[in-house]
C-alpha cells in the first residue's frame, strides 16, 4: 500500500481556504462539511482518483456545534428547527459533499475510534484493500475548533493499485507491548509518540496530536526521512505506523 | 473465503424487550404504535412514534449487548471489536442537559459498553445517518474477514430525541401511519431501538451467514436517492458480485422501504431493473418504525429471530398495494425460509448499504 499524497490544513478561516481551493463552496452543507471537503478537494488534486474511491472520514467530535446547536433550538427553546440545518448536522453528510465534488460513488463512511480515530480509520481502509473492497481511498481526520484550538483537515491518498506511486506504508496494525518497544527501539528516521505511549516506555519526546500532523508533512513526509508513528489504543495495545521512502 | 456468521442476535424495540417479544408480535401481526409531541413550525404538534420500553439508556445497551453475547456463546469477550452505528448519539442526553451540551464526543456511547461488558478490543463508532449500523455491519464484516478480530459486537442504537423527529417533521416527510409501499402512504414514522448483532469467523451452531454486501454514495440529493433507480441499481449489483451469488439466488428483499412516496417508489424501480423477476419483498418498519441509524442492525436481528421461529415476516402496514408499483409486497408471513436474501438500507447523506445473507436454510 503506497500514501500518493498527505496534506494537512489548520486554521480558523476553512471558508476563504475552501473557496481558494475549489472556487464556489457548495451551498448548505455546513461549517464540517466544508471543512472536510477543504482537506478531501486539496488531496485529490495532487493525484487522478477513480470513482469507485472509498472515503474514510475520521472525527472525535465530528459536527457536534452543529448537534448542540439543534438541540438547544428544539429542546430549550421549543422551535422547529430549519430542514437544511437538521440535515448538516450529520456527521456522514460530509462524505456525499466530498463524493459529489470529486464525482466518486465508493464506499464512504464517518466514523470514530476512541483515541486514535484517524489511525484506526487507515487500519479499516487497508482492511477494504485487503478485502479487495477498494483499491484507492481517501482517509481524512477533521476536527472543528472547540474554542482553543484549531480546525483541522489532514487528509491521506492510499493507493494500493500495482502502479502506484509514492511512500510506502511499512508497519500498519495493533501490537503487545513487546512489538512496540521493537519499533520504538529503531533509531532512524522520525519517531512520534503520544504522551501515553511515552509514558509506558519512558521517553521523552511525546507529541501531541496537532504536533504530530504537522510534523508528517514538516519532517516526515516532505524530508523523504523514514517515519514512525506510535499510539496506545487500549491497554497494552499500541496501534504502530511506519513510512519510509 | 472466510466465512461471517451471524451467531448472535438481540433486540429492544417498541415490540418489546427482547428478540423472543418481538418476534411473537411481528408473528401475530402486531402494528400498533404511539405518539410522541415535537415542536413544529406552528407549534407543538402530535406525531406517531414507536416507543421502546422505559428504561436507564445504558442499562438498555448493556442488557441489549449481553443478550446478543449470550445468544453466541462465545465465552469470553474481552478481545472481540466492538462497533456502534448511530444517528443521532447522545443527542437524547444532550437535550435533557440545561445548555445543551453533548457530553464526550463520537465514541463515548462505546466506552460505556466497553466498560461495563470488559471488552478490550478495538471498537469504532460509524455516523452515516440511517445507514449506521448497516455501515457497522459491512465494518464488521470486513474487519473480522481480514483478520483483525476473531469476533464483532455490532451495536444499532436510536434513543428518542426531539431532534431528530422535529428536523424530519421540519422536512415534512413525516406520515400518519406506517405503510410502505401501499397506495396512501404519506411518510415515514419513526421509533427508537437497541440491537446488537455478534458476528463471528466460527460458529458451532447452524447460523445464518452474512457472505458480503456493498456501501456506496448516491450524489443526487442530500435526502432522497437518484430517481433513476441507478444508484441503487449499482449498489445491490455490487453487493450480489460480492456475495458470490445472482440475481436467480435471491428468494427474498428487505426492503428499506420507508413509506415515503418517492423513495419507496426509486427502490420499487431499482428492484425491477436489476431483477427480471422480482422475488418476495418485505418490510419491516411497519412493525417497528423507521429506526433510523439502528435501522440495519435491528431489522437484521428481527429478521434472524423470525427465521429461527420458522418464518419470514409479512411486509407490514401495506393494505392496498401501489398499482403504480413493479413489486408486490408479502400480505401474508411466509413459513418458507429463503436460501438467499438481500438487506437494503437507504438514508440522508446519500448513503445507501445492502448486504447479502445465506439463511442455511436447507
Amino acid at each position: 500500500m503506497k500514501i500518493a499524497a498527505i496534506t494537512h490544513w489548520q486554521g480558523r478561516e476553512s471558508r476563504a481556504a475552501l473557496v481558494q481551493a475549489i472556487g464556489t463552496p457548495p451551498r448548505r452543507a455546513g461549517h464540517f462539511a466544508e471543512l472536510a471537503l477543504l482537506g478531501a478537494a486539496q488531496c485529490a488534486s495532487a493525484t487522478t482518483l477513480p470513482a469507485d474511491t472509498a472515503v474514510v472520514l475520521a472525527s472525535h467530535r465530528g459536527n457536534r456545534r452543529q448537534a448542540e446547536e439543534l438541540a438547544r433550538t428544539v429542546a430549550i427553546e421549543r422551535t422547529a428547527p430549519m430542514p437544511f440545518a437538521f440535515v448538516a448536522s450529520q456527521s456522514g453528510g460530509a462524505c456525499q459533499v466530498i463524493a459529489r465534488h470529486l464525482t466518486l460513488n465508493g464506499p464512504a463512511l464517518c466514523l470514530s475510534s476512541g483515541r486514535a480515530p484517524f489511525e484506526r480509520a487507515l487500519l479499516y481502509a487497508a482492511a477494504l484493500f485487503q478485502q479487495e473492497e477498494a483499491a484507492t481511498a481517501l482517509v481524512g481526520w477533521v476536527e472543528e475548533t472547540d474554542g482553543a484550538t484549531d480546525d483541522i483537515s489532514h487528509w491521506w491518498c492510499l493507493d494500493r493499485r500495482p502502479h502506484a506511486r509514492g511512500t510506502r506504508m511499512a508497519t500498519l496494525g495493533e501490537y503487545d507491548a513487546a512489538h512496540t518497544r521493537a519499533l520504538i527501539g529503531t533509531r532512524d528516521g522520525v519517531l512520534d509518540l503520544d504522551e501515553e505511549t511515552a509514558r509506558a516506555f519512558e521517553r521523552t519526546e511525546a507529541s501531541g496530536e496537532l504536533d504530530m500532523a504537522r510534523r508528517v508533512l514538516a519532517e516526515g513526509w516532505r524530508t523523504g526521512r523514514d517515519y514512525r508513528r506510535v499510539r496506545a489504543v487500549e491497554r497494552n495495545r499500541y496501534l504502530l505506523l511506519a513510512l519510509t521512502r | 473465503m472466510t466465512s461471517i456468521y451471524v451467531a448472535g442476535a438481540a433486540l429492544v424495540s417498541a415490540r418489546g424487550a427482547d428478540l423472543a417479544q418481538a418476534v411473537e408480535a411481528v408473528r401475530a401481526g402486531t402494528i400498533d404504535h404511539g405518539a410522541c409531541v415535537i415542536p413544529s413550525i406552528d407549534g407543538d404538534r402530535t406525531i406517531p412514534y414507536f416507543a421502546m420500553p422505559v428504561g436507564d439508556a445504558t442499562e438498555i445497551l448493556v442488557r441489549t449487548c449481553r443478550a446478543a453475547l449470550s445468544d453466541a456463546d462465545l465465552g469470553d469477550v474481552k478481545d472481540i471489536a466492538l462497533i456502534v452505528g448511530s444517528s443521532s448519539l447522545q443527542i437524547a442526553e444532550a437535550e435533557r442537559d440545561a445548555s445543551a451540551r453533548v457530553v464526550g464526543d463520537m465514541s463515548t456511547i462505546a466506552r460505556r459498553v466497553k466498560a461495563a461488558l470488559a471488552i478490550e478490543g478495538c471498537d469504532y463508532t460509524v455516523n452515516t445517518a440511517c445507514t449506521s449500523s448497516a455501515h457497522a455491519l459491512l465494518m464488521a464484516h470486513t474487519l473480522v474477514r481480514a483478520g483483525a478480530c476473531r469476533a464483532a459486537l455490532v451495536l444499532g442504537i436510536e434513543f428518542a430525541n426531539l431532534v431528530t423527529a422535529a428536523g424530519f417533521q421540519a422536512m415534512q416527510l413525516l406520515g400518519t401511519s406506517a405503510r410502505p409501499f401501499d397506495v396512501a402512504r404519506d411518510g415515514m414514522v419513526l421509533g427508537e431501538a437497541a440491537a446488537a448483532i455478534v458476528l463471528t469467523a466460527e460458529s458451532s451452531a447452524p447460523a445464518p451467514r452474512l457472505l458480503g454486501g456493498a456501501n456506496s454514495i448516491d450524489t443526487s440529493s442530500p435526502t432522497g436517492a437518484d430517481a433513476s433507480g441507478a444508484a441503487m441499481t449499482t449498489l445491490m449489483r455490487r453487493a450480489l458480485e460480492r456475495a458470490g451469488v445472482t440475481t436467480r439466488d435471491i428468494g427474498l428483499i428487505k426492503a428499506q422501504a420507508a413509506g415515503s412516496r418517492a423513495n419507496d417508489a426509486v427502490e420499487a424501480l431499482a428492484l425491477a431493473q436489476l431483477f427480471d423477476n422480482v422475488p418476495a419483498v418485505t418490510s419491516l418498519k411497519g412493525y417497528v418504525g423507521h429506526l433510523l441509524g439502528a435501522s440495519g442492525c435491528a431489522e437484521l436481528a428481527l429478521l434472524v429471530g423470525c427465521w429461527r421461529a420458522g418464518f419470514t415476516p409479512a411486509a407490514a402496514g401495506c393494505d392496498t398495494p401501489d398499482p403504480a408499483l413493479p413489486l408486490r409486497p408479502m400480505d401474508r408471513h411466509s413459513f418458507d425460509v429463503p436460501r438467499y436474501a438481500l438487506l437494503n438500507t437507504v438514508g440522508f447523506g446519500g448513503g445507501q448499504a445492502a448486504i447479502v445473507l445465506d439463511t442455511a436454510a436447507p
